[in-house]
């Protein structure tokens, strides 16, 4: 073979094998989001995350927010994905810090970029996470900043977190562990060395298929909080056991769970607290009901604490609920909060919640109504104890597949311990003597793909 | 020199005319670009990939073996997650 056949004959060879190699190193790129758009006319919220505003004559007014997702998942192949997920958040006119907006400007203060022209930062980092089946073991990984939902109703929490978490099924036994370290405080040249004013979560979770219509779980969460700081949990240890169950009877799917928790607040105050909860959805007619209900041990106070512990107020929800004001909504986007300011244990008192609604759709238009109540477990001197009684309806309809336009109005009858004249109010939620019972009409728009 | 203009004109008159002539089809309408339907690099919404999933899940064992109708549930189940991460509520 001449010189000039064997370079022909190599390229030929070279072209082929980058053919053939193209599909290995193809990836799929996957695109997702959503955008809704809310529009509040209300006497309870501002667009902020407060609870400021329950107090005698509460005045009502309109603003409206919206907020973009933007999902992008580069995936190699089923077994090898990368996640990343942003936020885009924006009170329609901008949120300012005072009223002559002369402090900072418009786009600093709640990230938002509703000011004239425009032009702020908004852009918010949510998930950024590499998901992978490892070959050998079957075994599938999540790591790096991803989203995390407890077993309980998110009742002790739900958020997106930097760790790193395990899943493996054999047969009908799906076991997880994971850790997640949420805060991290060592500075990065800190003569402590890394790792030292930290606060870590461990989780390991079972589910065990016992038959096609009944699994029931056991899970053990424990977090060690060494950051010295109460704003990132208010304890040092914390041990939380706990089971749950997903059991399907006729047209009924019910989750009951309960769960345990013991640790330390501090060198001197040990936690001994619990929960107890239930979901469940009924098909009835067009539609399902709904009902749902929770406790939350409380503390009258003093030193022993016997009030179950979240991690933060801002991470507890309880969907299920199907409130708006107060449980802090599912639809909510920017503006999520409740007349507890998300504190769903009332700062320590413990809570009882007891919902109940329908939900269901008659070709392009949907529908619910939901009606819940709220009161504290224990109470704290002379405070009473009942929060409120809130109904609510919603109804809309779908303009395309994936647009829906809706409208809802909800109104909390208040508790004492919301809007009693004295010492019977629970000062922290309630800012004034005889508080307006809080209300609000939402419009909405939202648009997911 | 006369062959050529007969060849030329034969020409042109066939590439004139070809417009007038040919029935527009469906096919030649560019969707794209006109309702932005049928495009090459189109992609699923969600809503339209979970709707897929579920058609094709509902085929069962006549179609797909019991190994990849569970990877189809657990894709089914994976998107659904997505969208729920998607709408989750919270600041």
């Amino acid at each position: 073979m001449s010189f000039q056949k064997k370079l022909l004959a190599f390229a030929a060879v070279s072209a082929l094998s980058a053919a053939t190699a193209v599909p290995a190193m193809a990836l799929e790129n996957e695109f997702h989001g959503m955008f809704k758009f809310m529009g509040y006319q209300t006497n309870a919220l501002a667009g902020g995350d407060t609870k400021d505003i329950l107090r005698k004559d509460a005045h009502s007014g309109f603003f409206a927010e919206q907020r973009a997702r933007i999902m992008y998942i580069a995936k190699a192949n089923d077994n090898l994905k990368l996640v990343t997920h942003f936020e885009l958040d924006t009170r329609f006119g901008g949120i300012a810090s005072n009223h002559n907006g002369t402090a900072g400007y418009k786009g600093t203060t709640g990230n938002d970029s509703g000011n004239l022209d425009a032009d702020q930062l908004t852009l918010e980092t949510k998930n950024i996470y590499l998901d992978f089946n490892e070959p050998a073991t079957g075994a599938n990984f999540k790591v790096g900043l991803q989203p995390w939902a407890d077993a309980y109703g998110s009742l002790f929490l739900l958020a997106d977190m930097t760790g790193a978490i395990g899943t493996k099924k054999v047969d009908a036994f799906t076991g997880q562990l994971g850790w997640f370290r949420f805060d991290d405080n060592t500075l990065a040249n800190d003569i402590t060395g890394p790792g030292q004013f930290t606060a870590d979560l461990i989780v390991a979770d079972g589910k065990f298929a016992v038959s096609k219509d009944i699994t029931v779980g056991a899970t053990y969460y424990n977090i060690q909080n060494d950051t010295g700081l109460a704003a990132t949990a208010p304890y040092e240890l914390l041990h939380m056991v706990g089971v749950n169950a997903d059991v399907n009877v006729g047209p009924a799917n019910i989750k009951p769970f309960a769960a345990y928790q013991w640790g330390e607040k501090n060198s001197a105050t040990d936690i001994s607290a619990y929960l107890l909860g239930a979901v469940g959805k009924v098909k009835a007619g067009p539609g399902a009901v709904n009902f749902s209900g929770f406790y939350l041990s409380g503390d009258k106070g003093g030193t022993n604490n016997n009030a179950f512990q979240a991690v933060t107020a801002g991470t507890t929800y309880f969907n299920p609920a199907n409130m708006w004001l107060l449980i802090r909504p599912n639809q909510a986007v920017n503006t999520s909060t409740s007349l507890t300011g998300n504190d769903i244990s009332v700062g320590g008192r413990g809570a009882i919640g007891v919902f109940a609604g329908y939900d269901g759709a008659m070709g392009k238009t949907f529908y619910n109504a939901n009606v819940g109540y709220m009161r504290t477990a224990e109470a704290r001197g002379a405070e009473k104890k009942s929060l409120g009684t809130e109904v609510n309806a919603q109804i809309g309809y779908k303009i395309y597949d994936n647009l829906t336009a809706s409208a809802a109005a909800a109104y909390v009858f208040l508790g004492d311990a919301m809007n009693g004249k004295g010492t019977d109010r629970i000062a922290t939620y309630a800012q004034t003597a005889d508080a307006d019972n809080p209300y609000l009409v939402n419009l909405q728009l939202s648009y997911a793909f | 020199m006369k062959r050529a203009i007969m060849l030329v004109t034969a020409a042109l008159l066939m590439t004139t005319s070809t417009g007038v002539f040919a029935e527009q089809t469906q096919a030649d309408r560019n969707e794209c670009l006109l309702l932005s339907r049928n495009c090459k690099d189109q992609v699923d919404d969600i809503y339209t990939r979970m709707q897929r999933l579920e058609r094709e899940i509902q085929k069962g064992t006549r179609v797909y073996t019991p190994k990849e109708l569970r990877q189809l549930q657990e894709k089914l189940a994976e998107t659904q997650e997505m969208l729920k991460d998607m709408e989750k509520p919270g600041r």
